[in-house]
């Protein structure tokens, strides 16, 4: 044994510690940690977010599920899907006859070098056929985006981290997980993972596994279908740090990181939540 | 007659120091917010700014253009303090949240 050689290969080792750190092992041992939590609880279950581990909010949400308020932004999204542009094309122009893709978004894009979801494809699909961009958070990208998730019900998602850039844009959105942000030094992960299951103020947190399926999620609070993205916000400021631009490139490989979270898992969308 | 020129000269002199000591108030708080700004900004390029900070340049401004400069200025040193504080925050995360993640 060569001493000199020793600090090389502690670092080969640590390297090789990292590597490991690859998204299935993050993904098992993500599924583990709620397993041991919640022993009672199928995995599956979790794509009911809160719901699947607190009964009396189960109930209440099940009521509410008869008359589901995102129904409108269906049908208004059905329709929007399929008014054509002015240019003669449509939606199925870019996404095909079957609006049900939401199990593949996010998909990483090599040419472009960054994270696609679902509704930056949308807007795409709008700006390529001469139309304007729509907002973001809430109104009628989300509505479209609803009548595809509703489309995708009942298909898994398959989202795939294949290349060296995939992963690195896997790993912000990680990071960006598991750093403590805001004033009150939060991360995403002490409230969904830590100390899951806990009441905050009036709410109970959800766990990471099952959060990205059922998207856009129509809230009391929003009157509106809203994205994912507008959820992050949220989560950023109540812990007082500043939220993003939706659609920035760290919130979408924050969307990556979590949508891989719930890969394999039935889509449910679109959802509501108190 | 002497008296009276006396005053004048003593009501003069406090006005003066008055205006200037408005102008180096105003000089400070120029000082102070660009400070401000400029560590809000370094404290969002690192990714980690806090709505706070936002919050306390958002509270100087206002003061500032009512008047107050007293209070602009302590609103502003307020978030140069926190937008230092969420710098350090950055910086100690990017080497603790590995630790978090599930194993
Ligand atoms: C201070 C605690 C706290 C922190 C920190 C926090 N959240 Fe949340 N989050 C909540 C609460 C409370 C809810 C609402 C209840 C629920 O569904 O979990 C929620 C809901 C969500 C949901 C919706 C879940 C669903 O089923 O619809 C997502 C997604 C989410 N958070 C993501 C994040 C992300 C990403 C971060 C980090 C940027 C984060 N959260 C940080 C408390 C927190």
């Amino acid at each position: 044994m060569n001493w000199k050689k020793l600090p090389a290969l502690f670092l080969a080792l640590m390297l090789s510690g990292q590597a490991q750190s690859d998204p299935e092992t993050d993904y098992l041992a993500l599924q583990k940690l709620y397993q041991q939590k919640f022993p009672d609880i199928e995995l599956a279950e979790f794509k009911d977010g809160v719901y699947a581990i607190d009964a009396k909010m189960r109930e209440q949400w099940l009521e509410m599920e008869d008359f589901p308020a995102y129904e409108i932004a269906i049908d208004e999204g059905e329709e929007l899907y399929n008014t054509p542009f002015a240019n003669g094309k449509s939606y199925a122009t870019c996404f095909g006859d079957d609006p049900g893709v939401k199990s593949g978004y996010p998909r990483f894009d090599e040419d472009l070098g960054k994270v696609v979801t679902l509704e930056v494809a949308i807007n795409q699909c709008r700006l390529d056929n001469g139309e304007q961009a729509l907002p973001w958070l809430i109104g009628d990208l989300a509505r479209i985006s609803s009548y595809m998730a509703f489309a995708s019900r009942g298909k898994h998602f398959d989202i795939k981290i294949e290349t060296p850039a995939a992963r690195a844009a896997y790993n912000v959105g990680k990071q960006f997980y598991y750093s403590r942000r805001g004033q009150l030094n939060f991360n995403c992960s002490g409230c969904h993972q830590l100390n899951v299951g806990q009441m905050l103020r009036a709410e109970r947190t959800s766990p990471t596994v099952g959060q990205a399926t059922h998207w856009p999620v129509y809230r009391g609070k929003w009157e509106d279908v809203g994205t994912i993205h507008k959820r992050f916000q949220e989560c950023n400021s109540q812990v007082r740090s500043l939220p993003l631009e939706p659609q920035s490139d760290v919130y979408r490989s924050l969307e990556y990181f979590l949508t891989f979270m719930s890969n394999g898992m039935e889509l449910n969308g679109p959802g509501s939540r108190r | 007659m002497k008296y009276l020129l006396i005053i004048c000269l003593i009501v003069f002199g406090q006005l003066a120091i008055a205006a200037e000591n408005t102008a180096a108030e105003a000089t400070d708080f120029a000082v102070l917010i660009a400070q401000a700004e400029e560590k809000f900004a370094e404290s969002k390029t690192v990714g980690h700014a806090w709505t706070v900070t936002a919050d306390r340049l958002g509270d100087a401004r206002k003061a500032s253009a009512a008047g107050d400069m007293k209070l602009a200025k302590a609103n502003a040193k307020e978030a140069i303090k926190l937008a230092e504080l969420s710098i350090q925050q950055a910086q100690v995360e990017t080497k603790l949240w590995q630790q978090r993640v599930p194993k």
